[in-house]
């Protein structure tokens, strides 16, 4: 049977109704050997020996992700839909951010100057302005690792918003705005080298009219 | 019938068993490369210091040195800093040299300014990505290697250990003798 685990992968587990077929099936076979010679005993138990010794679940039966996922800290990005945005308005960005299971990313405003922020840079073209950007709260939490310190983190899923703004001379029709999420995470151990996380939306600068039809 | 069942089972056991024992090999979880794994040489590097001095790994040799891969940014790479430097002073006399490879990629000033503000009285480095590379990656920090006077690795510590942990190292690669250049 085949289950999925919290991290996205699918791994092989043996179940309740397998589980009764196999000892069925052992069963039968024991049976048999017993009208049989005891070399051809003495082989078949032989194979299910090897068969037993083979390597465990985390070795064969876990299957790799989809997407390459090496083992450390993983910031994902939901995808962004079509920002829609008047020449002269303004519109919301909301990013949907998460951390894989297990680690942590410093906040916006980390407890201590020594601390790498986590932080969203967006290059938007000429006549759009990205501004206003908010960041959640961090948790404010405390390690083995960071002594007396309490850390302010996030974990799991997490929104940045802000707020998308066309000039009035802004070309008309659709742009791409690039950006990235920087960040440095640890997990209760250890900690891991800033990394960051590519990001990009698309803006439709529209007329005035025409933004909210 | 029963009986048979019984020796046949006797026999899966017993043969799974050997089968298992054969198989088995005490890694301890580590993923450093084998080159790395306790007992073989610690690769050489030339690193510049704070001071903008050239250090090589062999111009520590005679002296038990403690390589620690840092950053400025991590949590509990700062918390060991001050056992390194008590480990320092206390056993300095006996021919510890710690050395802390920073692996920060900011402003050597911001690492400077860092040193002075923990007191940091051992070596410090400004490590580079064939330091990292030659020593399995460096994946997550902090990492450490004990190295004896000879420049073969005693023990390697991924995290952030007990301070009594370190001690321990400390005084097991202090202890190995230097053994003559034949």
């Amino acid at each position: 049977m085949r289950r999925a685990l919290p991290d996205g992968r699918r791994k092989w587990q043996i179940g309740e109704s397998e589980n009764r077929t196999m000892k069925r099936v052992i069963l039968m076979m024991a049976v048999k050997m017993n009208r049989s010679r005891p070399i051809a005993q003495a082989l078949l138990a032989l194979g299910m020996a090897i068969a037993c010794s083979l390597p465990v679940p985390a070795q064969i039966l876990e299957e790799k992700p989809l997407l390459a996922q090496k083992r450390g800290p993983q910031l994902t990005v939901e995808p962004i839909d079509t920002i829609t945005v008047a020449r002269g308005g303004k519109a919301r960005l909301t990013l949907q951010l998460e951390l894989n299971r297990g680690f942590h990313v410093n906040s916006h405003q980390p407890s201590e100057d020594y601390l790498l922020p986590t932080t969203v840079r967006l290059s938007p073209q000429e006549g759009i302005m990205i501004v206003k950007i908010a960041y959640p709260q961090g948790e404010v939490m405390k390690f083995r690792f960071a002594g007396s310190d309490h850390l302010s983190v996030y974990s799991g899923r997490f929104r940045v918003t802000a707020e998308v703004r066309a000039r009035r001379d802004a070309a008309l029709g659709r742009q791409r705005v690039h950006g990235e999420v920087r960040y440095q995470a640890c997990d209760d151990h250890q900690c891991f080298p800033p990394k960051s996380t590519p990001l990009h939306f698309d803006v439709r600068v529209v007329r005035p009219q025409s933004a909210h039809r | 019938m029963r009986r048979n069942l019984i020796v046949f089972g006797l026999m899966v056991v017993v043969v799974a068993g050997l089968l298992m024992l054969l198989r088995y090999h005490p890694a301890g979880g580590s993923t450093a490369p084998p080159a790395l794994a306790p007992g073989k040489t610690a690769p050489e590097f030339t690193l510049q210091d704070l001071q903008g001095n050239t250090v090589r790994l062999s111009d520590l040799r005679g002296k038990a040195v403690v390589l620690n891969f840092w950053a400025t940014w991590c949590p509990p790479c700062k918390e060991e800093i001050p056992w390194f430097v008590e480990m320092q002073k206390e056993y300095g006399a006996q021919g510890l040299q710690v050395v802390g490879v920073s692996m920060d990629a900011t402003d050597p000033k911001d690492v400077l300014k860092f040193a002075a503000q923990y007191s940091m009285n051992y070596t410090i480095l400004f490590g580079d990505d064939a330091v990292a590379e030659a020593y399995g990656g460096i994946p997550y920090l902090p990492t450490t290697f004990y190295i004896d006077r000879n420049g073969v690795i005693v023990e390697r510590v991924f995290g952030e250990p007990p301070r009594a942990e370190i001690e321990r190292n400390v005084q097991r690669t202090i202890a190995v003798q230097d053994k003559p250049v034949s």
